[in-house]
């Protein structure tokens, strides 16, 4: 049962970290709660149905198209829309996305249609893993390996590179930033192409796992969200470990408890992290009291 | 202020609003439209309770519809239970949402404004889970069926027509009590924690207590909102109370105005309407509102109310208190 739980609950898990990675990504670097992040995922997923279906794409050039067309249109998003209210009220900012939510969750059933959808068997594909007795399948172990290297590629970029070094300035200081000859406009950019991109590999994986269709982004968006909270706000390492610990509670309380109320309990987990430990696992504490 | 000018506002203004809402029933008596005015009536109260704790004391509430869904099952249940009288009812659902927002305000009220907003989320997304898996209480997915209409003696209250002359003035008794709240010593108290809480702080201001106040305040209109709806409609879903509903409230405030109790009518008539007009093109209806609500932000975040008063000293059937909050915008800017 455990191994069960373990089995079903790290792949979402995985997905929840990439949303929570966004999140957490886009927040420290802009100080922008991007409450449209789940809404990129679904996004990502429409064009990894429209690039697999349409034009035949494999699934190594789907996984770059997804990333590179979402990273695209984060990064207009966050020109035309978020750049002019930058430095208005942070009530003004929060409402802008979730109105940019809400436009793209009614555009794409205008556009893609409201009937669930799944991705071509072949992307993904493969043998399943056999373990034991049990049988994983390659939507599985495709989405815990290529999750891994995200993460890994990601760490590597931030911590190692000088655009990473960059990156984690302007998220520090922006003025002083400035000062030190960086373009923080464009690292502001960079971080939404970034974010754009985890959504958009994300958007893939989240199709083989669940159902394409237009309300998908808000639930793993608000999932992810409340990963974020989980591991802590802005901490990317936190993203990771509260992704995967929400996807396995989350398939705890349905193995456990109700499958009716999972979605209940991991929004009073939130509630009671909030309340209890509101830096989250990875974050301090003075970054949260007013 | 001239003593002239303030005798105006308090006695002439709301003798036309009461003028102004006896007239459809003189000229129309076909209940959609009326059924649409009692929309307006629901969704104003809401707004005008989330506008004292957005608008004027500048917290975040993303989730305000759980507010609204609480009252509205809460007095649809106990109506179902115990058959109580209309005037408990409505106090019922909204004390109901009060307490709720009460408890969850005294969680979270100490943390920044955007934990404040995720909190909302969170409890709003608990909110609707619970509706929908209680189905022994609230009837679940398949919604709350058979809420008594309100009655006032043997009189039922069974038509939007019937209804309109108990939720009309209701609504315009709720907008008047937040008036008196936003322009009172406590509604002065909420602008400065909007404007700077550090400095209401070193005025005395108990700013903790002063946003929970405004927290409670708002659920509680909210409240009041949702026991309204439940009982003119009959029937509960929890679609009616969902993210979406949240957002709407949002778009309502800021596109009426925030910082203006008449911005919430003005709001909560626009879209509403905008619901029965665009009817016809129902899949493009969202995403037309949420382009009106970015462009709302980037180029008018003061809201048609706001603007309006920035440009006409003197806006007809709008007080010229709520002035003092544009002097607050203004000094923002």
């Amino acid at each position: 049962m455990i191994v069960d739980i373990i089995l079903s609950g790290l792949p979402i898990g995985c997905i929840y970290a990439f949303v929570a990675l966004g999140f957490s990504l886009i927040f420290s670097s802009v100080r922008l709660l991007h409450l449209a992040q789940g809404e990129l995922i679904m996004v990502g997923a429409y064009a990894g149905l429209l690039f697999s279906t349409v034009y035949q794409f494999p699934t190594a050039p789907l996984l770059l198209a997804a990333c590179l067309s979402v990273a695209i249109l984060a990064v207009i998003i966050e020109r035309v829309i978020y750049r002019p209210i930058m430095y208005s009220h942070a009530s003004n900012r929060i409402i802008c996305t979730l109105a940019v939510g809400i436009i793209l969750r009614n555009l794409i059933p205008v556009l893609g249609g409201t009937r669930p959808q799944n991705l071509p068997p072949a992307i993904l594909g493969g043998e399943p893993l056999m373990l034991g007795a049990r049988a994983i399948v390659p939507a599985y172990y495709w989405t815990i390996i290529i999750s891994c290297l995200v993460m890994v590629a990601l760490t590597a970029l931030l911590l190692k590179t000088k655009v990473g070094l960059a990156i984690r300035a302007t998220a520090y200081n922006r003025k002083i930033s400035d000062l030190m000859g960086i373009n923080t406009g464009s690292m502001l950019s960079l971080s939404f192409f970034i974010g754009g991109a985890l959504a958009g590999i994300g958007g893939i994986l989240a199709g083989k796992i669940l159902f394409i269709n237009p309300g998908m982004g808000f639930g793993v968006g608000i999932k992810g969200f409340i990963a974020a909270v989980l591991g802590g706000w802005g901490s990317l390492p936190g993203a990771v470990v509260g992704g995967l610990g929400l996807g396995l509670i989350e398939n705890w309380v349905a193995g456990f408890i109700s499958s009716g109320y999972k979605d209940a309990i991991t929004f009073l987990v939130l509630v009671f992290f909030l309340i209890f430990r509101p830096q989250g696992i990875f974050g301090h504490k003075d970054q949260v009291r007013s | 202020m001239t003593k002239n000018l303030s005798w105006r506002n308090n006695l002439i203004v709301p003798f036309l609003w009461v003028f102004l809402l006896a007239l459809p029933p003189l000229f129309h008596s076909s209940s959609y439209i009326f059924h649409t005015l009692n929309m307006i009536a629901y969704f104003t109260i809401a707004v005008a309770g989330l506008n004292i704790l957005m608008g004027y004391t500048g917290q975040i509430s993303i989730g305000h519809a759980v507010f609204y869904a609480v009252g509205a099952y809460v007095s649809a249940i106990l109506a179902r239970k115990f058959a109580l009288p209309f005037w408990l009812l409505i106090p019922l659902g909204g004390v109901a949402a009060a307490l709720m927002g009460f408890c969850m305000g005294a969680a979270c009220l100490r943390l920044k404004e955007i934990y404040l907003a995720m909190a909302t989320i969170g409890l709003a997304g608990a909110g609707e889970g619970v509706i929908i898996n209680w189905d022994t209480m609230t009837g679940g997915s398949m919604g709350l069926l058979g809420i008594p209409y309100f009655s006032v003696g043997s009189f039922v209250l069974d038509t939007p027509q019937k209804q309109y002359f108990l939720v009309m003035p209701l609504m315009l008794l709720m907008l008047f009590l937040a008036r008196q709240l936003v322009t009172s010593r406590v509604g002065r108290a909420f602008m400065a924690i909007r404007e700077d809480p550090v400095a209401a702080a070193c005025y005395g201001i108990d700013t903790t207590a002063f946003k929970l106040l405004a927290f409670t305040v708002s659920a509680f209109y909210g409240g009041v909102a949702g026991s309204l709806f439940a009982h003119s409609t009959g029937i509960l879903f929890p679609d009616h109370f969902g993210m979406e509903v949240s957002i709407l409230l949002l778009m309502m405030l800021v596109i009426g105005g925030r910082g203006s109790i008449m911005g919430s009518i003005v709001g909560a008539a626009l879209l509403t309407a905008g619901f029965e007009l665009l009817r016809s093109v129902k899949d493009y209806q969202m995403i037309v509102y949420g382009m009106v609500l970015v462009a709302f932000i980037l180029f008018m975040p003061q809201g048609i109310v706001g603007t309006l008063l920035a440009h006409r000293k003197h806006l007809p059937f709008c007080s010229v208190k709520d002035e003092c909050a544009l002097k607050g915008e203004e000094a923002k800017r």
